[in-house]
């Protein structure tokens, strides 16, 4: 008898227990579906703007994939739209994207010297005169008027970009332009400058997992200790940058760290390393299509056998040279 | 032997019929994809040459006003070691070729297919015969397209420089209604003051309310002035913004010419595109409200293609 009722008594509790149990469970789905109701909508945008910045997807994947046409094509309708709703800011970033596709193309201007011709520099002094941007976005339209100056090695314009770039906003791209800094100071042969800079630019890079751009500070580094004969110290640098490009699968930084490694041989007097390291590039940039880069593989390709007395191949690989560029031109 | 069964009687004619029923069948199924196909239509051959082959290939579609009329039929090097390409054409829409018309090399869509696109020619022009040639247009690149950003980028210039100017209208405007804020919120404050002293100084009052009204007089009027010069600024700042529009549209619907050269048909196939997603859009969009999936959501915006420093 005292044992049934034991039983009747744990069954209760158990019960009890159970039914306690759900209903704090119950509880607990309502106090979070109050907190989530009540909780600050997310801000919608319109249906324009998203499309805006549909085509900017669109067109930032198009230049991923080296679709230049397209990727313009895209910018500008994303210009289009952004301008139709007057939004400063995205008309600035499809701006700063287009002067990015033109240094891409290897030029500033798409047109040449034509009067026509719309170039990088037009675009990046609009968006950095546009009112109502951000400080982030002013910063990297002042880092791209910088890389513009540089290219055309105008270096103490690019220097006064790069140091407008840096007093504007810093964040996770700082890195990048440290390296800036340190390749205009490597142009202008200043390399214990360019040295410390790079250095600067690789820790930052490394803190703030810019792997791309820690690999161009390695290459930097490997290119001033190689233009101040340290060659071991330069090539252990390139070993570590070019580990990253394949990492990242960057074709034109592989291409572009072998043919450092082969300048480094040629001038140890390696001249075999040399022409292997050169060869090496050029595959990498004639299967990614990168004619302007293998073309100068096979330049460097041609100086290295001229320079082991190879005359014959050094002649044939000019030949090949000129003949890939006359395709071009086609 | 004779055959006794019923059902075995006739068989070989039941059979003979079979197969020529089936054979009807295949014939005739032949024959419709053969017409279907243009195997039957009169055909005759036009070509023009090219400096490269690249984009061509043999079968490609040959279109006039979008409608499928003919396929390249051959290619084949020159003595000039120039591409000649054969278009086969049907006989039918020769009428429409005639010797001012144009062959591009173009594409359906930025992703499409590639396809030549044949101009109509005019009517006073004589036509094309079997073995003709026919002018080739090279079709719009990069270059091409980028000519097109020089009237933008100058638009744009304007409109912002004319923003940006201290001197300019807007700026100078902003400057007038500053004071005319200004000048209010010092009215504000005499009257404020007024109202205190209301209870102890009627006498007071009076005065300082004549004082006041006639603050405020000289307030409106300044007002009305400044009311009057804003509608003189402001109307030459919005015949430009007109103007700009304009000019606008009309850039706008060059670009739209011009994309629209390089890519025919890129707003139909973005259009179809987006009807085809938009259920599934729609659905997404109400799911990225739901709490807590809108907590894990990033708001769109445009990206920043961020420059290499080593490029």
């Amino acid at each position: 008898m005292n044992k049934s009722k034991q039983y009747i008594v744990d069954n209760i509790q158990g019960k009890i227990k159970n039914k306690f149990f759900i209903f704090c469970l119950l509880l607990a789905v309502y106090c979070l579906l109050l907190i989530g109701c009540g909780g600050a909508q997310t801000q919608t945008l319109s249906a324009v703007n998203l499309r805006a910045i549909e085509y900017n997807q669109n067109a930032a994947k198009a230049m991923e994939k080296g679709d230049y046409e397209k990727a313009l094509a895209y910018y500008m309708e994303a210009l289009r739209v952004n301008r139709s709703i007057e939004n400063t800011e995205g008309i600035a970033v499809n701006l700063i994207n287009m002067a990015v596709l033109y240094q891409k193309k290897g030029k500033t201007s798409l047109l040449g010297e034509s009067p026509k011709a719309t170039n990088a520099h037009e675009f990046i002094d609009i968006a950095f005169s546009m009112p109502d941007i951000s400080n982030e976005i002013k910063s990297d339209a002042a880092y791209e008027k910088a890389r513009i100056y540089l290219k055309e090695k105008n270096t103490a314009k690019a220097k006064e970009w790069v140091d407008k770039s840096l007093s504007l906003n810093k964040g996770l791209n700082e890195g990048s332009r440290w390296n800036l800094v340190g390749r205009i100071a490597l142009a202008e042969g200043k390399h214990e400058e360019a040295l410390t800079t790079a250095n600067t630019a690789l820790k930052l890079n490394m803190e703030n997992k810019q792997r791309a751009e820690e690999s161009n500070s390695l290459r930097l580094m490997a290119e001033i200790n190689a233009q101040k004969g340290l060659y071991s110290e330069s090539r252990e640098l390139y070993k570590k940058s070019l580990e990253i490009d394949k990492e990242l699968g960057d074709s034109k930084k592989i291409a572009m760290t072998l043919r450092g490694i082969g300048m480094l041989s040629l001038k140890q007097g390696h001249f075999q390393d040399a022409v292997i390291f050169y060869m090496r590039a050029y595959d990498v940039s004639s299967n990614v299509g990168d004619t302007e880069e293998a073309s100068e593989a096979l330049n460097s390709m041609s100086d290295a056998y001229r320079k082991s007395g190879n005359e014959k191949k050094a002649e044939e690989m000019m030949k090949k040279k000129a003949d890939m560029e006359k395709e071009k031109k086609k | 032997m004779k055959e006794t069964d019923p059902r075995f009687a006739r068989l070989t004619g039941k059979v003979g019929l079979f197969f020529i029923i089936a054979a009807a069948g295949i014939i005739a199924t032949v024959v419709s994809i053969g017409i279907e196909r243009g195997i039957f239509t009169a055909k005759y051959r036009i070509n023009f040459t090219v400096d490269k082959g690249t984009g061509f290939f043999e079968g490609m579609p040959v279109k006039l006003s979008g409608f499928k009329i003919g396929k390249i039929d051959s290619m084949s090097l020159d003595e000039h070691a120039k591409v000649k390409i054969t278009l086969l054409i049907n006989k039918k829409y020769s009428k429409w070729i005639r010797q001012d018309s144009k062959a591009t090399l173009t594409k359906e869509g930025f992703i499409g297919e590639g396809v030549i696109d044949i101009t109509v020619g005019s009517t006073n022009k004589p036509l094309i015969g079997d073995g003709g040639v026919i002018q080739n247009e090279k079709a719009r690149g990069l270059d091409e397209i980028a000519e097109e950003m020089r009237p933008v980028i100058g638009e744009i210039r304007d409109i912002i420089s004319y923003v940006n100017d201290p001197k300019g209208d807007i700026k100078q405007t902003l400057t007038n209604l500053k004071t005319l804020s200004s000048g209010l919120n010092a009215t504000k404050e005499n009257t404020d003051k007024l109202l205190k002293n209301a209870d102890t100084n009627i006498s007071g009052v009076s005065s300082n309310v004549s004082k006041t009204l006639k603050n405020v007089d000289s307030l409106v009027s300044n007002v009305d002035k400044t009311v009057s010069s804003m509608n003189d600024k402001i109307n030459p700042v919005i015949d430009k913004l007109n103007r700009t529009m304009d000019n606008a549209e009309k850039t706008t619907a060059n670009l739209k010419d011009a994309v629209g050269k390089s890519a025919p048909k890129l707003p139909p196939l973005l259009n179809k595109g987006e009807d085809a997603l938009s259920d599934t859009s729609e659905v997404v969009k109400s799911l990225k409200q739901i709490w807590p999936i809108r907590l894990f959501i990033e708001k769109p915006k445009d990206s920043l293609t961020h420059g290499d420093s080593y490029e």
